[in-house]
C-alpha cells in the first residue's frame, strides 16, 4: 500500500503545490522560533536570539529548494516550467507559433479526416454479425474471365442441399413495386428473398417475424416485411401495421414483420437501401427458372470452415450439377469471395490512393515544421548558451525542448482534431453514392488513437530535430553575436535536403492531380453521335397487376408516346430497354446460325429491345439495312439490328443483312434486317461491345426506357414531360426525367470526386512546400544580413547577390523536381485503374506539372532574395536584426 | 568537538539521518524542532542534525510513507507539524538498524585489524 501513498504524496505537491510551501514555510518559521526561545531561555537577548537562530538554519532558501526536491515531482515541476516559457515565448514570435500550429493542424486534420473514410469503409467489417464469414456466391459463364455476380435460384438451393461447408445459403435481388397509398401510388424499393436468406443475414427483427417457407407460395405476394426506417416514415413505426395489409401493384399483401434498425440488405452494388421485403418462390424443377441468373447468393460459412476448402466442395458440386443439367448448367462454375472484399473492392484503389496522398501531404507538412524549427534554432542559440551557462546539462535542456514539442504538437494537434471535426461532414457530402455505409463514417476511437500517434510523431519531431542540431553547441561561441559561416551558399545543407523532399512529395502530389484531371476531362470529351443536346430519358415500370399482358403493355407505351408526342417542343418519342448511359446493359451470348459446332463459340453481346423509330430519335442512321417497323411483332418473322461491331465479330467481311443469328438464353433465332452504327462507350479505355437490338413487339416486357427527343433546350419541358407521364398513366413506376448533361454527370461523381480530393492535397502541399521554401531562404538571408551588407557597402551590385540566391533555389527547384518526376513515373502505374483514356506516363501533365513547381518553387525564393538586396548596407553592418 | 548530521562529508553519517529519524519518532511522536532537540539530548550533544539537512529528509520519509505528518498543539498551544512513525516505518527501522549493525560492526574489525 505504500505505493499509493506515495502516488497521493506526489499528487497533493503537484495539484497543491501552493498549500505544501504554506505548509513548509511555516514549518520553518516554526522551527527558528523555537530555537530562538530556547536561546532566550539560556539567557540571549531576543534581536541577537533571532539572528543565531536564523543562522543556525543556514540558508532558508537553499533548505527549501532541496525540501522541494525532496517531494520527488521535479519532473513535473520542470515540465510545467518548461511549458510556461514556451507559450510565453510563442507570444513573442506569433509568426512561427503560427505558421507551425497551423501547418500541423492542416496536416493532421486532413489526414485524421480521410483516415475516418478509409477507417470507416475499408478496415471495418460490414455491419452484419461475424460478417468474416459471409461469402458472396456467384455462377461464372463459360468462359469467362473476371468476377461474377449473379446466381440462379434453384443452383443455390441445391448447393446449399448438397453442401456441408455453409451455416446457410440465402438468395435475393431487388425488384421495384408500386403501393396504393391513401394518398396515391408510391413506388417503392422491394427485395425478394428467400427465408434462408434472412437466417443467413441473421437479422433482428423490431416487430413480428421474418419470411418462413410456408410464406413462399407461387407468385410470393402474400406477406411482407418491413425495414425499419420504411416503417417510420410511411406507418410512424406504429407496430399495429403487423397483421394488417398493404396493397402492392393491386395486390393486398399481409405484414408479417419489421427488421430492426440499421438492418440492411449488403451492398452487393452500391444500393443498400429496401422498403420491403418480399417472399421469394422458384420451382426447382424449372428448368428456365435454373436459366435465370438474376439473383445474388450469400453464404454463411460453418463453424472452422475456410474458404479454400468450400471452394472445393462447391467446384466438385459445380461439376455435378454441369452433368445433371447439362441444357443450362453446362460449363459454368461456381465463385466464392468474401462478401466485405466483394463490397469494398471497387473502392478499394481509391481509398488507398488517398491514404497515400494523405501520407505524401503529412511528410511534407513535418519537412515544413522541421524547418521552421531549425529555422527558430538560430535564434535561440544564445539563449541555450545562456542556459548552459547557468548549469544545464544536456538532460535539462532535452527535457526543455521536448516540453516545447509537446505544447506545440499539443496545441497544432487539437486544430488538427478541429479541422477534422469540421471538415469530415464535407468531405462525406461531396462523396459519391458508391462508397458503401458512408453514412456511418465518424469520429471513432481509433480515428481518436490515430490523431494521437501522429501528435506524438509530431512531438517528437518538433523536439528532437533541434535536439539534434543543437547538441553540440558552444556556450561561449553562442553568446558571440557573431553567426560562424556556412558553407556551401546560403542555405545550410539540411535546410536544402528539407527543400528538396518537400519539392519531389509536392512533384508527386501535383502529377497524381494532374493525371486524374486530365482523366476527368477524357470523360467529357466522349462523341456518341447521338443528339445529346435534345434528349430526355426516363425509365418507367408498369408493375401493376393491369399491365400483364403483351397487347397491354403495348397499348401502355404507345398510348405514353402519343401523349408525350402531344406536347409542345417535343420532336419524337421513342422506348428502348438501356441505350448509351442509361438503363442497365443485359448480356446474352450469340452465335451466327451457320456458324454452329465446336469450332464457333458463342460470343458474348449485349441485347436491347426498341421500338421502331428508336434510331432517329436518338440521332443515329442505319448504316444498311432498315429499322423495325409495325409488321415485326409477335407472330412475324423474328427480326434483329445488330451493330457494326457484332458483324464484323460474326461475319467478318461478309454483308450481315438477311443472315440469321441464335441466343443462347433467348434461345430463339432472328434475322438481320438492318445495322446498327457503333456507339463509342463512356470509358475512353474500353472498346465497343457488341450489340443486338429487336423489336420491342417481339420481346414485350413491363420496364422501358422512354426516350424523348425536343426542339430546344430540353430543361424547358423536363418538368412537363414528367407531369405529364404521372397524368397519363398514374399507377405506374416512373423514375427521374434525366438529360443527358445529368446521365453524365451522375457517372462522373466519383471520378470527380477524386479528383477533387486529390486535387485539394495537391493544393495543400504545394502551398506548404511554397511556405517552406520561403521561409528557409528568408532566414537565411535574415541571418546573412551583415554578410550581405558588407558585400553591397564593397560595391558588389545588388543583382549579383540576388542572382546566387535565385541560382540556388533553382538548382534545388531542378534537382526536387526531377527526382519528383521519377518518383511520379514509378508511383502513377499504381493508379493506372482509376485513369481512363490517359496513361500513367502522359507527357502533358508531367510537362506542366514539372514546369508549374518549378516557377512556384523560384517565386518562394525570389520574394525574401530581393527583400535581401534592398538591406541598408549601414543598417546592416550597425548590428544584426532581431527576428 | 560537535559533529553535525548532515554537515559532515561523510556519506556514512548522512545517510544515517533517516535512520535516527524513524528512532527518534518509534521513541514518540514529534515535530520537527523536537526531532532535532532529541537527537542532540539522547547523543549527548555529540550529534545535531543540521536543519537544512532535517526538512528534506522529513519530507521524503512522508513521501514514502515511513512516517505520518500531522498538525497538532504544542504545549504552549501553537500550531505545529507533528510527526509520527507508521507500521511500515517501523519495519523499515527494523531493516536499516540491522543494516547499520553489520555496516559498523565491519568498520570495527577493518580498524581493529593489526
Amino acid at each position: 500500500m505504500r505505493w499509493l501513498s506515495r502516488l497521493s504524496f506526489r499528487l497533493t505537491a503537484i495539484l497543491f503545490p501552493g498549500r505544501m510551501e504554506r505548509e513548509m514555510d511555516s514549518e520553518m518559521a516554526f522551527h527558528m522560533e523555537m530555537e530562538a526561545r530556547k536561546l532566550m531561555a539560556g539567557g540571549m537577548a531576543p534581536e541577537e536570539a533571532f539572528v543565531q537562530a536564523r543562522r543556525s538554519f543556514g540558508e532558508p532558501l537553499r533548505c527549501k529548494e532541496q525540501t522541494r526536491d525532496s517531494w520527488g515531482i521535479g519532473m513535473v515541476r520542470n515540465f510545467k516550467r518548461d511549458a510556461q516559457h514556451t507559450v510565453r515565448s510563442l507570444r513573442r514570435y506569433p509568426g512561427f507559433a503560427a505558421t507551425s500550429i497551423l501547418t500541423l493542424g492542416l496536416g493532421i486534420g486532413a489526414s485524421t479526416a480521410i483516415f475516418s473514410v478509409v477507417n470507416g469503409v475499408l478496415l471495418q467489417g460490414l455491419p452484419f454479425p461475424e460478417s468474416d464469414r459471409l461469402v458472396s456466391l456467384c455462377e461464372a459463364a463459360p468462359g469467362q474471365v473476371g468476377r461474377c455476380g449473379s446466381a440462379s435460384p434453384p443452383n443455390v438451393a441445391d448447393w446449399s442441399e448438397r453442401s456441408s461447408s455453409f451455416e446457410q445459403v440465402g438468395v435475393f435481388r431487388w425488384w421495384g413495386g408500386v403501393m396504393e397509398t391513401a394518398n396515391g401510388s408510391l413506388g417503392v424499393q422491394s427485395l425478394i428473398a428467400t427465408p434462408e436468406f434472412f437466417q443467413t443475414m441473421k437479422y433482428k427483427l423490431a416487430v413480428g417475424r421474418t419470411i418462413l417457407p410456408e410464406d413462399q407460395v407461387e407468385g410470393g405476394r402474400n406477406v411482407t416485411v418491413l425495414d425499419y426506417d420504411f416503417w417510420q416514415a410511411r406507418f410512424g413505426g406504429d407496430p399495429g401495421i403487423v397483421g394488417g395489409t398493404l396493397s402492392l401493384d393491386g395486390v393486398a399483401v399481409r405484414v408479417v414483420g419489421v427488421l430492426d434498425e440499421g438492418q440492411k440488405p449488403p451492398p452487393m452494388n452500391g444500393e443498400s437501401e429496401a422498403d420491403i421485403w418480399l417472399p421469394l418462390h422458384f420451382d426447382p424443377r424449372d428448368e428456365q427458372a435454373r436459366n435465370w441468373r438474376g439473383f445474388h447468393a450469400v453464404g454463411r460459412l460453418a463453424p472452422g470452415v475456410t474458404m479454400e476448402s468450400a471452394r472445393q466442395e462447391m467446384a466438385a458440386i459445380g461439376q455435378r450439377l454441369s452433368e445433371e443439367h447439362p441444357e443450362v448448367n453446362d460449363g459454368w462454375s461456381i465463385q466464392i469471395t468474401g462478401l466485405q472484399d466483394r463490397v469494398v473492392n471497387r473502392v478499394r484503389v481509391t481509398l488507398l490512393f488517398f491514404l497515400g496522398a494523405v501520407a505524401a501531404v503529412l511528410l511534407v507538412t513535418c519537412v515544413n515544421i522541421a524547418n521552421l524549427i531549425l529555422a527558430r534554432m538560430a535564434n535561440r542559440e544564445a539563449e541555450l548558451g545562456i542556459r548552459a551557462a547557468l548549469g544545464a546539462d544536456t538532460k535539462r535542456l532535452a527535457s526543455l525542448l521536448l516540453a516545447e514539442g509537446l505544447v506545440l504538437a499539443f496545441l497544432g494537434s487539437s486544430v488538427g482534431l478541429f479541422l477534422a471535426w469540421l471538415g469530415t461532414p464535407v468531405f462525406l457530402s461531396l462523396a459519391p453514392t458508391g462508397i458503401p455505409r458512408l453514412s456511418e463514417v465518424g469520429m471513432d476511437p481509433t480515428v481518436v488513437c490515430f490523431t494521437l500517434c501522429l501528435a506524438i510523431l509530431a512531438t517528437l519531431l518538433f523536439g528532437l530535430v533541434p535536439l539534434a542540431k543543437g547538441s553540440n553547441h558552444q556556450p561561449l561561441q553562442a553568446l558571440k553575436r557573431d553567426r560562424h559561416e556556412r558553407r556551401g551558399g546560403v542555405l545550410g545543407r539540411l535546410n536544402r535536403l528539407l527543400v528538396v523532399s518537400e519539392l519531389v512529395l509536392a512533384m508527386v502530389l501535383l502529377v497524381g492531380a494532374g493525371l486524374l484531371t486530365r482523366s476527368f476531362e477524357a470523360f467529357h470529351r466522349w462523341e456518341p453521335g447521338i443528339d445529346q443536346e435534345h434528349l430526355l430519358t426516363v425509365s418507367i415500370l408498369a408493375s401493376t397487376g393491369e399491365f400483364s399482358s403483351r397487347d397491354a403493355i403495348i397499348n401502355l407505351y404507345e398510348g405514353l408516346e402519343e401523349g408525350l408526342e402531344a406536347l409542345p417542343g417535343v420532336r419524337s418519342v421513342s422506348r428502348a430497354s438501356a441505350g448509351p448511359i442509361f438503363g442497365a446493359w443485359e448480356p446474352d451470348h450469340i452465335r451466327g446460325n451457320e456458324n454452329e459446332g465446336e469450332d464457333h463459340p458463342w460470343r458474348s453481346a449485349r441485347f436491347y429491345d426498341v421500338n421502331p423509330g428508336f434510331f432517329e430519335t436518338m440521332g443515329l442512321s442505319l448504316i444498311a439495312g432498315r429499322d423495325f417497323t409495325r409488321g415485326d411483332t409477335y407472330g412475324s418473322p423474328m427480326v434483329a439490328i445488330v451493330n457494326e461491331a457484332l458483324a464484323h465479330q460474326l461475319w467478318p467481311g461478309e454483308d450481315p443483312l438477311g443472315k440469321a443469328v441464335r441466343l443462347e438464353v433467348h434461345g430463339i433465332s432472328r434475322e438481320v434486317v438492318g445495322v446498327a452504327p457503333d456507339i463509342p462507350p463512356h470509358d475512353p479505355d474500353a472498346s465497343v461491345g457488341p450489340e443486338i437490338y429487336w423489336p420491342q413487339r417481339q420481346y414485350t416486357r413491363a420496364a422501358t426506357h422512354l426516350v424523348v427527343r425536343t426542339e430546344g433546350d430540353p430543361r424547358g419541358i423536363q418538368r412537363q414531360v414528367a407531369d405529364r407521364l404521372a397524368e397519363l398513366e398514374p399507377n405506374m413506376q416512373v423514375g427521374p426525367v434525366m438529360r443527358y448533361d445529368e446521365l453524365l454527370d451522375q457517372r462522373l461523381v466519383q471520378p470527380r470526386f477524386s479528383m477533387l480530393l486529390i486535387m485539394s492535397l495537391a493544393i495543400v502541399a504545394v502551398v506548404l512546400a511554397a511556405i517552406g521554401i520561403y521561409g528557409v531562404v528568408s532566414r537565411s538571408v535574415v541571418s546573412r544580413t551583415r554578410e550581405i551588407g558588407i558585400r553591397i557597402a564593397l560595391g558588389a551590385p545588388r543583382g549579383e547577390v540576388l542572382r546566387q540566391v535565385v541560382a540556388e533555389v533553382a538548382a534545388l527547384s531542378g534537382a526536387g523536381v526531377g527526382i519528383g518526376l521519377i518518383l511520379s513515373l514509378v508511383l502513377s502505374q499504381l493508379i493506372r485503374s482509376l485513369l481512363h483514356g490517359v496513361p500513367p506516363t502522359d507527357p502533358l501533365t508531367y510537362a506542366t506539372v514539372a514546369a508549374g513547381l518549378t516557377g512556384v518553387a523560384v517565386l518562394a525564393g525570389l520574394v525574401p532574395a530581393v527583400a535581401a538586396t534592398r538591406v541598408d548596407p549601414v543598417e546592416a553592418l550597425k548590428g544584426d536584426s532581431e527576428r | 568537538m560537535v559533529n553535525q548530521v548532515g554537515k559532515q562529508q561523510t556519506d556514512l553519517i548522512r545517510g544515517t539521518l533517516d535512520m535516527l529519524i524513524l528512532k527518534v519518532l518509534s521513541l514518540e511522536p514529534l515535530h520537527g524542532w523536537g526531532i532535532c532537540e532529541r537527537i542532540k539530548l539522547i547523543s549527548e550533544d555529540d550529534l545535531q542534525v543540521f536543519q537544512g539537512s532535517l526538512y528534506p529528509a522529513l519530507h521524503k520519509l512522508t513521501r514514502e510513507g515511513w512516517i505520518r505528518s500531522y498538525w497538532g498543539l504544542t504545549e504552549n498551544n501553537r500550531k505545529a507539524k507533528f510527526y509520527e512513525l507508521s507500521r511500515a516505518g517501523a519495519k523499515q527501522l527494523k531493516v536499516e538498524s540491522a543494516h547499520w549493525d553489520r555496516l559498523s560492526s565491519a568498520v570495527v574489525r577493518v580498524m581493529e585489524a593489526s
